[in-house]
């Protein structure tokens, strides 16, 4: 009797549990459409045609417009560094490193995708950005940084994937294409890279993700200056840092408070959709 | 294969490079950061604005984050991931599975404006301690999630088969065989949790951790300061003279986080993965 008692609570608990993620994620789009509504309602499509952002002057502007290009332009930016970087790196563990060598690198790749990004922030400010100053350009904070920190913080990421991706894919496929004389690089690139695509592109979006969301290296390195940058020597700012850096000041319940949720939002969708498309990859994988 | 040398070479020459950039970047935070390390520096507060004094405060308000994030996630991220490997017959399934998916992708300032607006707004907990851990052990939930799914998943079907033929019912294999087999790599993916909720920034400034305090924490209810916090103010608010606070704190934490994922990562690695199963 005390058995089954016992059984029965703790299928109750278990399943309670399970169900909390459905509850937080539903909670968290609530709140966030809830306290993006008062802006939404009466600055209305402002945020997202505008590239003026005045919250704090009498005749307040809220556009949004600014920081999501800056956004999604630092994105599209740190792919094409890290990207191919990291297909490179992991290439290179894959089909020519010995075990010494895999072994090593990859303790150190992920170790360092440990690191703390507010880390990896001060590193860009305090040793990186002063090199700059040598080369006579006057904004050390500037796109060019963000990159390189951008880069530092997702490179293991995206090594570790890919490398997982290639890993998945049966060896013999690999073995057999050197056995029929092809080089290892056409056996990588052409036999290896085909079978473990969708792990890759998987690992690419997750990357892309993860860039977009980041905060703290952006907020200390990009300058946050609200313009679109022209050069890679220009301060920017994207949607992170806009609400890390003026959520402190805001008087809550404001306009100025809600357009900054409204910035939430925009993320949240933004991660949810390619949450999707890479869960749809590995879905349509199986089949 | 001339070509493949090539190749070689050029992938090579990057991946060494990428290491050996990884390891200049250790070495100089530590190296650069540890000259700054006194008695003084753990055991005062930060004096005149910044310049003077230790991080203290800022040491113990990481710890009790730390654990107070634990206490949340940990057993809720253990529970769920273990619903994710047994229960996945199940029709409902898949809609939490997708949950936990969505919720590891999105972004901490996003975890950071909802603790700001749930916690310290709507449940009336202010700028304090307790929401910011709350927020803290959302994040890494789905994150201890996923990878207990995976260490129970890892334990081999006979295991749960002799259980099962010896008796027991469901809930007993899991806490008697499953959790105590995967009971290595659980620990790991606790640790890999703590490591990130202790270098985690972005939600701890909207929700609890503040720039200066003089005194400790009383109360749940109070704001703390916290070492990656402190790091942000320290090389952007103050000028020039603060800058050792910056480098000396980022040499702490990283020394504090490296030692978490070393620990993680060989208890990962190592011989004492799923070996001593069933002891």
């Amino acid at each position: 009797m005390y058995r089954e008692l016992k059984y029965l609570l703790n299928t109750i608990t278990i399943f309670a549990v399970a169900t909390l993620s459905i509850v937080i994620l539903t909670l968290i789009f609530i709140f966030m459409i809830s306290e993006s509504l008062p802006a939404l309602k009466s600055v209305g499509s402002e945020i997202f045609t505008s590239f003026n952002w005045y919250p704090t002057y009498d005749d307040a502007e809220y556009g949004l417009l600014t920081m999501i290009v800056d956004s999604f332009l630092l994105t599209f930016l740190t792919s094409l560094v890290v990207i191919p970087l990291g297909y490179i790196v992991s290439a290179y563990l894959y089909a020519y490193a010995n075990l010494r060598e895999k072994e090593i690198v990859r303790s150190v790749l992920d170790l360092l995708s440990g690191v703390p990004s507010v880390v990896i922030g001060s590193v860009v400010l305090i040793y990186i950005a002063p090199v700059l100053i040598t080369f006579e350009i006057w904004s050390t904070e500037n796109l060019l940084l963000t990159i390189i920190g951008l880069t530092i913080l997702s490179l293991p990421y995206v090594v570790s994937l890919t490398y997982e991706s290639f890993e998945s894919v049966d060896k013999v496929l690999f073995e057999s294409a050197l056995a029929l004389g092809s080089s290892r690089f056409s056996a990588l690139f052409i036999v290896i890279t085909r079978a473990a695509l969708p792990g890759i592109l998987n690992a690419f979006i997750l990357t892309v993700n993860r860039i977009m969301g980041e905060t703290m290296v952006v907020l200390m390195v990009s300058g946050n200056a609200n313009i679109i940058p022209k050069s890679l020597f220009d301060p920017l700012r994207t949607l992170t840092s806009a609400i890390a850096s003026e959520m402190g000041e805001v008087e809550l319940g404001s306009l100025h408070y809600s357009v900054l949720f409204v910035a939430g939002l925009i993320l949240l969708i933004i991660s949810l959709i390619l949450t999707w498309i890479s869960k749809s990859i590995q879905r349509s994988w199986k089949h | 294969m001339k070509k493949d040398l090539i190749l070689k070479t050029i992938f090579r020459i990057l991946t060494y490079s990428t290491f050996l950039a990884t390891i200049g970047i250790f070495l100089v935070v530590i190296i650069d950061g540890a000259r700054y390390f006194s008695i003084d520096f753990f055991i005062k507060y930060p004096s005149n604005a910044m310049t003077e004094g230790g991080v203290f405060p800022a040491i113990v308000g990481s710890l009790i984050l730390i654990s107070l994030g634990i206490i949340f996630s940990v057993p809720l991220g253990i529970i769920m991931g273990i619903f994710l490997s047994e229960y996945d017959t199940l029709f409902f399934i898949k809609p939490i599975d997708v949950a936990l998916t969505s919720l590891s992708g999105i972004p901490s300032i996003v975890y950071g404006l909802f603790g700001l607006s749930l916690f310290c707004i709507r449940m009336n907990l202010g700028t304090s301690l307790i929401s910011a851990s709350l927020t803290l052990s959302l994040m890494t939930l789905p994150v201890i999630a996923s990878s207990v799914k995976e260490a129970v998943k890892a334990v081999p079907v006979e295991l749960r088969e002799a259980a099962y033929a010896l008796g027991c019912n469901k809930t007993e294999v899991i806490s008697k065989v499953l959790l105590k087999a995967a009971k290595n790599r659980i620990i790991t993916s606790a640790l890999i949790g703590s490591g990130r909720i202790f270098g985690e920034t972005a939600p701890i400034i909207l929700t609890g951790a503040v720039f200066f305090s003089t005194h400790l924490p009383k109360s749940f209810l109070d704001p703390v300061m916290a070492l990656p916090s402190h790091i942000y103010y320290a090389s952007m608010a103050y000028g020039e003279s603060a800058q050792w606070m910056a480098k000396a704190s980022s040499a702490l934490l990283l020394i504090i986080v490296l030692i978490i994922y070393s620990i993680a990562f060989t208890m990962r690695r190592g011989k004492i993965g799923l070996d001593n199963r069933g002891k």
